[in-house]
């Protein structure tokens, strides 16, 4: 049985360091989670090429980068993160994931449909979530976006590439918050058990030496020995 | 369809390994590089670094995923293919042949004869 965590912290430097201290925790997790107003690049990512990082220091976006592949994507609060972390054995593909996300939303009444070209999740046609993977060591992680009430007047002003995308919340016949959509999420995605984070040490060196460190966040400078 | 080498050996993460004369070639296998899709990047820790089998000496980017290289075998790095990292999708195109990623002077060479047959991969990834 997958366990279940909803980090309570929106700093996003702590909560990709959180994730990734979580892949080699050796538990199979659902995670949810949400930052303050960022862009999220992916690995290989060029900060240059995807985000206009004059608007980004001007409007206080912090740029931290992913160990997952695709392209730069923006959060803030009104957007919520989702990862699995489970064991790679089975080779779930991107598909996979995306169907278990929309099966979730059609319990809150969103219908929606699987962009296979992207892997992308629309409704009316834009779309609401996007996601990637990284596989590590015997794990894949897979997690990705749910715009619910985000600001999207921003993303085309920080992200130098950005589709048509839409928020979940206008689309609901009954209104939530973004909490009460968390714990719909967590309920539905199947059955689950608490996780308790224990006391360590682990997440605040990965948030110190590579989640903070613009030569991983700006060049992507691989830190190792971590 | 996939398709299987049979001489060269597999791992459980995808990669295989053939032996020319006294050096191992590696690269991934053509079920990885279908189930990751157009790959777009590839990084390799520099020749003469050491490997361990089992611990990443890299990593492979496709649209979307970000993946391990996993070594099948300890040893040195002689060699990384610059034209796979030149043109990665050569991985996609002939994963077996154009797209080997790597050559390792291996430390002990009989750590391949831990590593899957091409009948045992098959069995392996159904």
């Amino acid at each position: 049985m997958m366990y279940y965590f909803e980090s309570k912290c929106t700093n996003p430097e702590y909560n990709l360091a959180l994730e990734e201290y979580l892949c080699g925790f050796g538990r199979e997790m659902f995670m949810l989670w949400r930052n303050k107003p960022s862009v999220i690049i992916g690995r290989f990512g060029v900060v240059n090429d995807e985000v206009d990082t004059k608007f980004a220091e001007a409007e206080g976006i912090r740029i931290v980068r992913r160990n997952s592949g695709g392209g730069a994507v923006y959060h803030d609060l009104g957007n919520v993160n989702y990862s699995f972390i489970l064991r790679d054995s089975k080779k779930f593909t991107l598909e996979h994931f995306a169907r278990i996300i929309m099966r979730t939303l059609e319990a809150i009444g969103i219908n929606s449909r699987l962009d296979f070209r992207h892997n992308d999740i629309l409704a009316d046609g834009l779309k609401i979530s996007g996601s990637a993977q990284y596989h590590h060591e015997g794990i894949i992680l897979h997690h990705g976006t749910l715009l619910f009430d985000s600001d999207l007047n921003i993303i085309p002003r920080v992200l130098k590439r950005s589709g048509n995308v839409a928020n979940i919340r206008p689309l609901l016949k009954n209104d939530m918050n973004v909490e009460k959509f968390m714990r719909t999420l967590a309920d539905n995605i199947g059955e689950t058990k608490n996780f308790q984070l224990p006391k360590n040490e682990d997440v605040e060196k990965l948030l110190r030496l590579k989640y903070s460190n613009p030569k991983w966040n700006m060049e992507g400078v691989k830190i190792d020995n971590l | 369809m996939i398709t299987f080498d049979k001489n060269v050996r597999y791992t459980k993460s995808n990669e295989w390994a053939r032996k020319i004369d006294d050096v191992i070639r590696v690269g991934i296998d053509d079920y990885s590089q279908s189930s990751l899709g157009d790959i777009v990047h590839i990084e390799v820790i520099a020749p003469l670094s050491n490997v361990t089998a089992g611990k990443s000496f890299g990593s492979i980017e496709a649209t979307k995923s970000v993946c391990d290289i996993i070594a099948p075998i300890s040893g040195i790095i002689l060699r990384v293919n610059d034209e796979v990292i030149k043109s990665p999708q050569l991985i996609n195109s002939d994963p077996f042949g154009q797209g080997w990623i790597a050559e390792i002077k291996p430390s002990d060479v009989s750590e391949l004869d831990g590593l899957m047959t091409s009948e045992e991969y098959e069995n392996f990834i159904r």
